[in-house]
């Protein structure tokens, strides 16, 4: 009501801005399904504090490819620097501007992940504080990639870069389990992705599933392909055949082969 | 005389006052014309004459349909100014008027010309006509942008009566021209009036008013100081001014020496 | 002379076309059309430079994408440009007048102005969409079409066109009641930019106002570009209508205002 009596108030001008505001009223559902267009919009209030005119220049519509190169390069700058509040910063720019290439976000988490802790940490420290730091950071860059994939949910890359991240950051096997199962299940996923879900169901001791989960792959393995490892597949499908009372030890000499 | 309606009046103006309320910023209220009252008979050439400012475009731009008024009203051969049936029988010359630079005269005639309803090959034709008239024909393909202010007036004179138009509205017609196409342009006016087209234009210009009006208005600061006949407003010294001055004379014949 | 026919939907249809045409005319051959087409022709050209720029875009999609961005920036400004120039060249020296002063209605002549801006705009987009893929067919010496489907860069040229076509709706909107030029072209880009981040403004207090404005950011033909398929046809058809009412309820409120203005 108060809308509509500043309209009245302000004259011809403000009935005219009323007509407006009643057409766009109208055409609020219609926007609202459209939101969800073909793409997917800049989260411009991801830019804030940190945004230039060339980010800007991104967000009102146009060479959002090349501003967001141009601000990894400016991340990668910051990386040489081993300046870890820059890089942050940057990665989280890059992605804002443009959250469309995968390369970005795969890379960013990497780097949050990997480097950042190192550089953060005094290399004196205990292992106990070097390891806690590590985790954090791999805690953190699974959260920057949970929200990648929001733009990107079939893309079996993302499962399995927060498996790499379980894996090796955070330590947990049962998620980083969980996340090479969804990438192994979704089309377009490399072979090992199901591979390694097999082998962390074993050293999680879950023997039965995994020989179960590597039996049901084994026949969509081509034989003709090294990247498949065919032969790898049906050697461990043995190994747990033959010594299920071992399913819980580690591989030989201490190895996982993938 | 062309117009045969039951109407009497080519033009009717009736306490026509335009008053303006001023904006938000820029210039304030003010008054344009006020109380204006006026009849013209069809076939008459009416010369509304007064220094700037004094309302005369106003009362033309009204008639056109361009204005509303703010009380009184304005007619057209009984029909408002601004209506269809009005503005189908008007032809309107601004004052200064300009083109766009990146036009010839004959695109832009051809579009004055469809717009009046002219189509195919009468369209060519009058448009042909009007060029021949206005002494543009051979630059009838060059870009407006090189052409002279005179060249421009005759172009717009041109678009104005292209649809042959029973009242013709002419601000300040003579505005560039020089004594040649001033000339031109009053036997064009004395010539349609003959053809029984009702002619209004303005003019700060006194010389030649009064040989070439039926009537004269004085204009001043929007309001009508005096109106009539040249005879009722002269007197004894109407029709005293020749058609061409001495100094006009010398001018015509070096020049036309020289063409 | 002939029989006038000023009444009737086909009389205005004939005039709203004749206008249309004239306005073209007139527009293309303003230094200004010339300007940004060459500049943004070459602009896409010479994308093929701003390669190094490339992260983790696929090549083809980046030199799109930059051609886009180049078509959007440099078509609005065009869209907003042309629309206030035209519209105040023909007020203010009594062009408009001329034509005012015969049977036409004003919104004949205003829809005419903004036909004749979007046929201007279409012939912009068409020029440096050829430009662009010209680029891309040059960039692998066929079209790349394992990357970037034809259809979908056509798409996006459409999807950018609409686009022009409504800042140029809003221009003339601006227009209508702007008493000069540079305050309309002022006001106009400022509204671009308030529409481009329309999503953004307040659902409450005194930023609501803004979004009586349409989302531009819904008419991105990058995203479309980013979408990497051709949209579906609820998509089109709702993006279509969305753009159709804007377009009509900006040329009636013009209209309106323009029927109202004394020239």
């Amino acid at each position: 009501m108060s809308f509509i009596a500043a309209s009245v108030r302000l004259g011809g001008t403000g009935v005219r801005l009323l007509v407006l505001a009643v057409g766009a009223t109208c055409l609020r559902p219609l926007e609202r399904q459209l939101t969800t267009g073909p793409g997917t919009a800049v989260p411009v209030r991801a830019l804030a504090g940190v945004a230039g005119p060339g980010e800007l220049l991104a967000v009102l519509g146009g060479f959002r490819a090349a501003v967001a190169g141009g601000c990894w390069l400016e991340a990668n700058l910051a990386w040489e620097r081993r300046d870890p509040a820059a890089t942050r910063a940057l990665i989280e720019l890059t992605v804002a501007v443009d959250g469309r290439p995968l390369y970005f976000w795969l890379n960013g988490a990497r780097t949050l992940a990997y480097d950042l802790p190192v550089w953060t940490t005094d290399p004196a420290a205990p292992a106990a504080v070097r390891s806690r730091a590590r985790v954090a950071a791999a805690e953190g860059a699974l959260a920057f990639l949970a929200r990648g994939q929001s733009g990107h949910e079939d893309d079996p890359a993302f499962w399995i870069e927060r498996g790499n991240l379980h894996l090796r950051g955070t330590g947990n096997l049962e998620e980083a389990a969980r996340c090479y199962r969804e990438a192994a299940l979704r089309p377009g996923a490399p072979y090992y992705a199901a591979r390694i879900h097999g082998e962390l169901l074993r050293l999680l001791g879950r023997r039965e599933e995994a020989l179960a989960w590597l039996r049901g792959i084994l026949p969509t393995l081509p034989a003709g392909d090294a990247a498949a490892a065919r032969d790898l597949v049906m050697a461990r499908i043995r190994s747990l055949e033959a010594a299920p009372g071992t399913a819980n030890d580690p591989p030989p000499g201490g190895r996982r082969s993938f | 005389m062309k117009w045969n309606g039951a109407n009497p009046w080519a033009v009717e103006i009736d306490g026509f006052a335009k008053r303006y309320p001023g904006g938000w910023w820029g210039a304030g209220p003010g008054t344009a014309v006020e109380g204006l009252t006026l009849r013209l008979a069809p076939g008459q050439v009416l010369g509304i004459l007064g220094p700037n400012g004094s309302g005369k475009s106003t009362v033309l731009k009204a008639l056109a349909g361009l204005i509303r008024p703010s009380t009184g009203s304005c007619c057209v051969f009984g029909h408002p100014a601004g209506s269809d049936a009005a503005r189908t029988r008007v032809g309107y010359l601004p004052e200064a008027p300009r083109f766009s630079p990146h036009l010839t005269s004959r695109e832009v005639l051809a579009f004055c010309a469809g717009l009046s309803a002219f189509t195919g090959f009468h369209r060519e034709m009058r448009v042909q006509q009007l060029l021949h008239w206005s002494g543009l024909e051979e630059v009838a393909d060059r870009r407006i942008g090189g052409f002279s202010k005179g060249m421009v007036q005759r172009l717009a004179v041109a678009q104005a009566i292209l649809h042959d138009p029973d009242l013709v509205l002419l601000d300040e017609p003579a505005d560039g021209l020089d004594p040649v196409a001033r000339l031109g342009l009053e036997r064009l006016l004395c010539d349609l009036a003959a053809h029984g087209r009702t002619i209004i234009f303005t003019s700060h210009l006194l010389a030649r008013a009064e040989a070439i009006c039926d009537r004269i208005a004085l204009l001043g600061a929007g309001r009508l100081l005096a109106e009539g006949t040249p005879g009722e407003l002269l007197g004894d010294d109407a029709f005293a001014a020749p058609e061409v001055t001495p100094l006009e004379r010398l001018y015509l014949d070096r020049f036309a020496a020289h063409a | 002379m002939p029989e006038p026919a000023h009444h009737g939907g086909r009389a205005a249809w004939r005039r709203t076309v004749l206008v249309a045409r004239h306005t073209l005319t007139i527009a293309f051959r303003l230094r200004l059309a010339l300007l940004l087409g060459l500049t943004g022709a070459g602009l896409i050209a010479g994308s093929w430079e701003l390669q190094a720029f490339n992260f983790g875009q696929v090549e083809v999609k980046f030199l799109g994408d930059l051609g886009l961005g180049v078509i959007g920036w440099l078509g609005s400004l065009l869209a907003v440009l042309a629309t206030t120039h035209l519209f105040f060249d023909a007020i203010s020296h009594g062009a408009a007048q001329m034509v005012l002063a015969r049977p036409i209605r004003r919104w004949e002549y205003v829809c005419g102005i903004h036909a004749g801006i979007a046929a201007l705009l279409a012939g912009f987009v068409a020029l440096l969409s050829a430009v662009l893929a010209a680029v891309l067919v040059a960039r692998g010496g066929a079209w790349p079409g394992e990357h970037l489907r034809l259809a979908v860069l056509l798409q996006a040229a459409a999807v950018a066109w609409l686009k022009l076509v409504l800042i140029a709706a809003m221009s003339l909107f601006v227009c209508s009641f702007a008493q000069s030029a540079l305050f309309a072209s002022c006001a106009s880009l400022m509204l671009v930019l308030v529409a481009q981040l329309r999503r953004f403004a307040p659902e409450h207090g005194v930023g609501q106002w803004l979004r009586v404005w349409p989302d531009l950011g819904l008419l991105d033909p990058g995203e479309v570009l980013a979408g990497g398929r051709v949209a579906g046809i609820r998509w089109v058809a709702g993006i279509t209508l969305y753009w159709a009412a804007y377009v009509a309820l900006f040329d009636a409120l013009t209209s309106h205002v323009f029927h109202r203005r004394e020239c």
